[in-house]
């Protein structure tokens, strides 16, 4: 329609419509014409039709007037610098320009600049090819108008599509994240959902690296390429999302499958990557000439116009901003979510780790502490035996009181072992603990013990708070004031302080006495279960133990500051405990 | 007194009362030592093989008897001490204990302890062990010379 209008407006014999794309080659889109003149209609003309000086200008002036080929330019002289003429409407065009409209035959012509984004997305070429054709100024200015009103229309157009069909495919693709990211691992969601993730992109393939593990659906070159152009791909750009519509081309391997062209990558984790694939597809070129008609350096516009025609392989249908906005937002959405993965498979071998090491230390107790008293019973029993056999009494109710104190030692030992292994064995999720309140209450409890020792607490500022669960927490503290108790009453005026510093995911918390302190080379051993630095203080073992256990369930640690006759600090850092820490039990 | 009209004497390093009590029973039972001392943990050991106070009377004994299981320090801590002291690297070691774990016996030998040997639970094997011992290690045997 704008081409028909434009013919009946200015009366040139042809108006064709001519459209850039990519690489800068042209096409012609819609033309009108009179009878006899032979259509040009889906020819395309190669990129050094226009070369990139004519371009610019045609950018600067959007309407260029030729109205006689053949006449014969004014040279001006300069009054002092060479005039800049690129402004000028009326200035004669270049000779190689009138060079190219001369061997196609044509004697006026005018061309309408299309301006996209400030780029040259096309142009609307006028030609006349039987004499001169001046057009009056006023024509003139109804053409330009004319041409910025198709270029506004045009780009409304577009863009009005562009986020048409992105909102149509955004929506089918945001029903496909809400799934993946439904499940504990993509993978078996990918499989199952395969067929509607490949509409989204309109592909024809895909496949799914995410290390030793692969899934691959629909037409898709083998997985050992895929790992290579993963391979090459992660050497070369270091960008999430890659794209090709020619794999042979831009990987150097031309894909196994034989169908396969083009490849989009969503890369989530160093060796996760998300692959769609395109089929190649041919196309024909209707080329208007042969662009190597030129002769190499030269700049002399070319003669032949005859029609050829190419045909174009191992390209797919071009990546659109589309396609390219849905991999960005699949990439963003997952990316979390793998990372997400990956941590949480981190952590659980961290926590297998930690259980095995449990179970090995389980295992070494109970060889070592559980069958003492066993061999001291049973040692009794045996030396009573021999008493009674030698008619000697009077050691028997030692034995016996001793019998009596290895049981009651084991019973014990048991019930504190079995309270060790409940640490983290909760089944109601993590909550908010006040740590102040409940250091608090336990200070409060021990207030008579306190008080007989003449211990002075200071509890200094507000405790934070932190996410666990209030029995395991409690436990800590208990030990800790426990043992500041125990061990700090050496001092002439004993006194724990307790204080806490934040921390970013949590806090660090200190119990500090000013007592006889740890000596260095025995401090390692201290938080191992069952160890205990002297046999005169009562104590399982056990209690700096479980300080440890739940420093671990919270992905912290617990450490002594110490040196002998400088008291003890006993620090414990906690992080606030997720859901998913109890989840697995 | 052994073969050679030497005096006996055992160190007994043991944290455990019970056990500490049940050991030294037999081993005077067996009637085959002079002396027998008792230390509750690896640093008393030390203090008593080197001689300090209260221990300065104290010769070194024909043999320690040498629980893994302390206080402080373990058991494997002090027979690496004694092998890395000059004066005491060649003091006969045996190792008492009542776990028979494979890397408490590996670390043991690969430390240089004379012998290995697992408390039994039953008590009648407990005294016969001990006044074997007591035998083999207090009369048998013939240590080198420089452990004296």
């Amino acid at each position: 329609m704008v081409v028909e209008e434009l013919k009946r407006f200015t009366g040139f014999d042809r108006v064709m419509f001519y459209q850039f794309g990519e690489g800068g080659s042209g096409t012609v889109l819609a033309e009108a014409r009179e009878d006899h003149l032979p259509p040009y209609f889906g020819l395309n003309y190669p990129a050094t039709d226009i070369p990139d000086n004519a371009r610019n200008l045609y950018k600067k002036n959007l309407l260029r007037l030729v109205a006689d080929v053949d006449a014969k330019p004014v040279r001006m002289i300069p009054a002092g610098l060479p005039y800049d003429l690129s402004e000028a409407s009326l200035r004669a065009v270049s000779p190689f320009h009138i060079r190219y409209l001369q061997n196609m035959g044509v004697k006026a012509s005018m061309s309408i600049s299309v301006v996209q984004g400030g780029e040259l997305a096309g142009l609307i070429a006028c030609h006349h090819y039987q004499g001169s054709y001046p057009l009056s100024s006023v024509k003139r200015i109804c053409c330009l108008y004319f041409g910025l009103v198709v270029s506004g229309q045009l780009q409304a157009l577009q863009q009005s599509f562009i986020t048409g069909e992105l909102l149509r495919r955004q929506e089918r693709a945001a029903i496909e994240i809400r799934e993946l990211s439904r499940g504990r691992a993509i993978l078996p969601i990918l499989m199952k959902r395969a067929k509607h993730i490949m509409a989204c992109f309109e592909a024809d393939g895909m496949v799914f690296i995410d290390g030793d593990k692969d899934f691959s659906s629909g037409s898709t070159p083998s997985v050992e390429q895929c790992r290579f152009l993963m391979g090459r791909a992660a050497k070369t750009v270091s960008s999430p999302i890659q794209y090709s519509i020619n794999i042979a081309a831009d990987f150097g391997e031309a894909p196994d499958n034989g169908k396969s062209a083009g490849v989009m990558m969503l890369t989530f984790v160093e060796d996760s990557t998300l692959f769609f694939f395109r089929d190649e597809k041919v196309t024909s070129v209707r080329w208007a000439g042969r662009d190597e008609d030129k002769l190499a350096g030269d700049l002399t516009p070319r003669h032949s116009f005859e029609e050829w025609v190419e045909t174009v392989r191992g390209t797919c249908e071009t990546w659109s901003y589309v396609d390219l906005a849905l991999a960005n937002d699949f990439h963003s959405s997952l990316a979390s979510f793998v990372l997400q993965q990956a941590l949480m498979l981190d952590r659980l071998s961290k926590r297998l780790k930690a259980t095995t090491a449990e179970v090995q230390q389980f295992a070494y107790t109970v060889s070592h502490d559980l069958k003492a008293p066993l061999v001291s019973v049973n040692g009794w029993i045996g030396a009573m035996e021999e008493d009674i056999e030698d008619g000697e009494f009077s050691n028997l109710p030692h034995a016996i009181t001793r019998v009596r104190a290895s049981v009651t030692r084991m019973n014990n030992l048991i019930e504190e072992l079995l309270a060790y292994s409940r640490i983290g064995r909760v089944n109601t999720p993590a909550e908010e603990v006040s740590v102040d309140a409940l250091v608090r209450e336990i200070v409060t409890e021990m207030t008579p013990l306190l008080e007989e020792k003449s211990i002075a607490v200071q509890i200094e500022g507000q405790l934070p708070n932190i996410d666990g669960h209030p029995g395991e927490i409690s436990r800590v503290f208990e030990n800790l004031i426990g043992n500041a108790i125990k061990y700090g009453s050496g001092h002439e005026k004993p006194q724990i302080r307790i204080f806490a510093e934040p921390t970013r995911f949590g806090a660090r918390f200190c119990v500090s006495d000013n007592g006889e302190g740890i000596d260095p080379q025995f401090q390692h051993r201290i938080f191992e279960l069952f160890q205990r630095l002297d046999t005169k203080n009562e104590g399982s073992g056990v209690g700096l133990a479980s300080v440890v256990k739940v420093a671990q369930l919270h992905d912290g640690k617990a450490w002594v500051e110490s040196d002998i006759g400088a008291g003890a600090s006993f620090w414990i850092e906690l992080k606030n405990q997720r859901f998913e820490e109890h989840e697995s039990k | 007194m052994n073969q050679n009209n030497e005096l006996v004497s055992f160190l007994l390093v043991e944290d455990d009362d019970d056990h500490a009590e049940l050991t030294m029973r037999a081993i005077r039972k067996a009637q085959v030592i002079n002396k027998i001392d008792r230390v509750r943990d690896g640093h008393e050991a030390l203090t008593y093989l080197h001689q300090e106070p209260p221990y300065e009377d104290r010769p070194l004994p024909s043999l320690v008897l040498l629980d893994i299981n302390l206080p402080k320090m373990t058991g494997l801590e002090v027979l690496e001490r004694i092998r890395n002291d000059d004066r005491l690297a060649k003091l006969t070691v045996v190792i008492l204990s009542t776990s028979g774990e494979e890397r408490d016996v590996n670390a043991a030998y690969e430390l240089n302890a004379n012998s290995y040997l697992k408390k039994p639970v039953d008590s009648e094997a407990f005294r016969k062990m001990i006044t074997e011992l007591s035998f083999y290690w207090g009369i048998w045997n013939e240590p080198p010379s420089s452990s004296r």
